[in-house]
């Protein structure tokens, strides 16, 4: 949710610091890692109010973001590698914006279920689902386009040793 | 009159529509076989399926990432400090709680005035009170060299076989002690005992515990140099 590795450090400590302390407020309602995550939503949530980082709520960011798939003439049949490797799916993610990354990764990654998800984001069920689908469809876009730079990276090359 | 390619690219769009529309719910698993239909005919969609179909398929193998050490340790500390959490009390810490945040970080002097508190006590109250018997030397107390380094897990089960030997030449010599030398060092001998017991068991909790093992190692020399005295002045 941060991108940053340190960051992520200190949030990871924070967060189970507030575990530790808080853990007498838990009271069954719901799944324990249902309730832990959404504590360290509120850790991360608190984190970027205090670096004034503007947030977005769910709700608005999937009514103001309603677009198509982008559709690339010439580009048609053009399939992503079938092996899609680990660092440039990871790379991907980090470019998603946070909301998506967050739904994204608690689903695709992680495994959790989209009533889940909706606990701990605080959103609805559909919105989860729908934030999801934009999620793989950008990343989609996001690897296409890291393949294509890759190929045109290549291209000059090719011609060079010929 | 609209041009019959014109119209048939104008169907194609709104299936196109219609398959993006109910793409989510297919990927979740809904079952419509209309968009599988029109996947089979459309090149674009039917690569936007694989895609995404691709990309939900590779993304758990990305797994989720174990924060280093150093975030359980300052976790750990954190909660130490708050007062949340409590350090398993140590023997050492019941036994010098005033010292125990400056001493453990520099056990081994604590451990020579220990063991030199230990001797003095012996060596002063000996020499009056030791009674000459005719018991048999002990001949185990030989060439027994110590070391209050760190001991290796062999080290320190080869000192506990040099113990155990020289335990039996002072059991078989202790009746020649003069009674209340022998409770002096009886008192000693439990209390070493006792703060062996704690170092083996901590030792047993926690098998990486260097300090418990450090601690262990300085108690095993302790005793077998108190029992080593006792067996000298036996002789004498």
């Amino acid at each position: 949710m941060t991108g940053d590795t340190a960051e992520a450090e200190d949030l990871t400590q924070e967060a189970f610091l507030q575990l530790f302390r808080k853990i007498s407020t838990f009271r069954g309602e719901s799944a324990f890692s249902t309730w832990l995550h959404r504590l360290v939503v509120n850790v991360v949530l608190m984190h970027l109010r205090k670096k004034d980082i503007p947030r977005v709520s769910l709700d608005e960011m999937d009514n103001s973001q309603e677009e198509p798939v982008k559709r690339e003439y010439g580009d048609d049949d053009r399939r992503l590698l079938g092996s899609v490797d680990r660092i440039s799916l990871h790379n991907a993610i980090e470019e998603l914006p946070p909301g998506y990354r967050a739904i994204f990764v608690l689903h695709d990654v992680e495994g959790y279920e989209h009533n889940e998800i909706a606990q701990i984001m605080n959103c609805s069920v559909g919105n989860s689902k729908s934030q999801l689908h934009k999620a793989r469809v950008k990343l989609r876009e996001v690897l296409r386009r890291d393949e294509n730079k890759l190929a045109r990276q290549a291209t000059p090359a090719r011609r060079k040793a010929q | 009159m609209i041009d019959e390619g014109v119209e048939e690219d104008m169907k194609l769009g709104n299936a196109c529509e219609k398959f993006e529309a109910n793409l989510a719910s297919y990927l979740e698993g809904d079952s419509n076989p209309e968009a599988l239909s029109h996947a089979s005919e459309c090149d674009f969609c039917r690569c936007l399926l694989a895609d995404l179909d691709l990309i939900r398929k590779v993304s758990p193998e990305l797994g989720t990432e174990e924060p280093p050490a150093r975030v359980w340790a300052n976790v750990r500390a954190v909660l130490i400090e708050e007062g949340i959490v409590h350090d398993p009390v140590s023997f050492w810490r019941r036994w010098a709680p005033w010292g125990s945040r400056s001493l453990v970080r520099h056990p081994a002097p604590f451990a020579a005035a220990a063991a030199a508190a230990v001797m003095a006590v012996v060596l002063f109250k000996a020499p009056g009170y030791l009674v000459h018997s005719n018991a048999p030397p002990a001949n185990v107390i030989h060439s027994v060299v110590f070391t209050q380094d760190y001991m290796a897990p062999r080290d320190i089960s080869s000192l506990r076989l040099t113990i155990q030997q020289l335990e039996q030449a002072y059991r078989a010599n202790e009746a020649s002690l003069e009674p209340s030398m022998k409770a002096t060092y009886q008192k000693s001998l439990d209390s070493l005992d006792g703060e062996i017991r704690e170092c083996e068991l901590s030792m047993k909790q926690q098998p990486e515990n260097d300090l418990a093992r450090e601690y262990l190692s300085t108690a095993y020399v302790q005793k077998a140099e108190l029992l080593q005295s006792a067996l000298e002045y036996n002789l004498r």
